[in-house]
């Protein structure tokens, strides 16, 4: 069981018998008053996305996960299969669970999957990954001390700013937690 | 979309069929072979179509069934492994046998076997092959018994050419295997689909909500689908 303060980003809990993984989380402790905390919680079942406020009074039933490191193999529609690097089983995840880490997936990425027995959960990217730009435009500007940020579109898809400095076809690091730019491969 | 039109050979053949029927599996048999006129031996594959929801892990649907006469084509085996088990690969009747340079031939188009066997060390490396192997059904997997230890290997590439199928879910829910060549005799198919249908009755996952098996065809390679009756067919069980 969890009180308030357990409570976090990535927690697995059960409500009514259904499972949700916490995608936000803030805890407020106002001067005056109880503490609460607003989170946002996603239902595994269907990657719904529901709004939520746990009193400090509240309890709430965590479920046991299993963390496996797990590999992303390709995907099939709206079906992602992993291969879990110990065991060497094949799993599939559905696109819900899956649709806001898909931006930094690439294949034969290593991920964390969180699972109940044999249900995948939830997966957690790794905190830094190495992506390839494929198109983003020479930046030149003239000398300028500061320098700038300009688009660039990763092998993924997704659109980062990266410094002017960093030309197409450069793999770069990315933070996953934040979306941003790191460093140059 | 225009229909595309069909030849006269396979419209003769579906003139033999009755397509609100749905016929027993003996009768599926004998009228899948009868529409099997084209010029080279054609292989009769079973489809299904289940109740289960393959983006569920609780409703995945895979496994393996060894088929008693096999599937009629002879089985190329790729065995990734090194050192002393590449030996014992080779003798046992691998076709293919290596480590990393058989993983770049893969990487390069190589796709010329139909099952593929590893050993636990190699995994890591032949992860990478995820994306080329694993939509192709070539990807060794414990569950199927195509990731074995050194001593397992024999085992597993005889059961492979001896004709073990693997049945598992496509992304639609569907399920296909072949189970013969149209030039089997109906006993020696008929003994193919009930030790496949014993199986694929024994997987049944623990989430499938409703009728497990909701339609069946027989099929031949060039021919029309044969609508079977999925009760009948359900009560084929190894006794």
């Amino acid at each position: 069981m969890a009180v308030l303060n357990d409570l976090r980003n990535g927690l697995v809990i059960r409500l009514n018998d259904i499972i949700y993984t916490i995608v936000d989380c803030q805890h407020v402790k106002p001067g005056k008053g109880s503490a609460f905390a607003r989170t946002k919680i996603k239902r595994i079942t269907d990657g719904a996305v529901l709004d939520r406020t746990f009193r400090s009074n509240e309890t709430v039933e965590t479920v046991r996960v299993m963390d496996h490191k797990m590999q992303y193999m390709y995907r099939d529609g709206d079906i992602l299969w992993f291969m879990d690097n110990e065991s060497f089983e094949q799993h599939t995840l559905p696109m819900t669970l899956v649709e806001d880490s898909l931006k930094f997936l690439k294949e034969g990425e290593t991920v964390t999957v969180k699972m109940d027995g044999q249900v995948p959960l939830a997966i957690e990217l790794p905190n830094f990954v190495e992506l390839q730009i494929v198109e983003t435009d020479p930046g030149l500007r003239g000398d300028t001390v500061s320098g700038g940020s300009k688009r660039a579109t990763l092998e993924t898809g997704e659109v980062v700013n990266v410094p002017l400095f960093v030309q197409n076809e450069t793999r770069i690091k990315v933070d996953t937690r934040t979306g941003k730019y790191v460093e140059r491969i | 979309m225009h229909m595309a039109t069909r030849g006269k050979r396979y419209n003769e053949a579906v003139g033999l069929l009755d397509q609100e029927a749905r016929y027993a599996p003996p009768e599926a048999i004998e009228l899948t072979k009868q529409t099997a006129n084209a010029k080279f031996d054609e292989t009769i594959e079973l489809h299904l179509r289940t109740g289960a929801d393959p983006r569920y892990a609780d409703q995945m649907v895979r496994g393996v069934a060894v088929l008693p006469h096999g599937v009629g084509k002879p089985v190329r085996v790729l065995v990734f492994c090194q050192g002393e088990a590449e030996t014992i690969a080779r003798d046992a009747g691998a076709d293919y046998v290596g480590s990393d340079e058989l993983i770049r031939e893969i990487e390069n188009g190589f796709l010329g076997f139909d099952v593929s066997i590893a050993t636990p060390d190699m995994m890591g490396r032949v992860g990478r092959l995820g994306r080329i192997l694993g939509r192709r059904g070539l990807m060794p997997n414990p569950r199927i018994g195509t990731v074995v230890q050194q001593d397992g290997i024999p085992q597993s590439i005889s059961d492979a050419k001896k004709g073990r199928v693997e049945f598992r879910l496509d992304r639609t829910g569907l399920i296909h295997v072949p189970i013969g060549k149209a030039s089997f005799d109906d006993d020696r198919l008929m003994d193919n689909l009930v030790t496949l249908v014993d199986n694929i009755i024994r997987a049944r996952p623990s989430g499938v909500k409703g009728q497990y098996i909701r339609a069946a065809y027989l099929t031949a390679t060039m021919g029309p689908s044969v609508p079977m009756d999925v009760d009948r067919l359900s009560d084929l069980r190894i006794e």
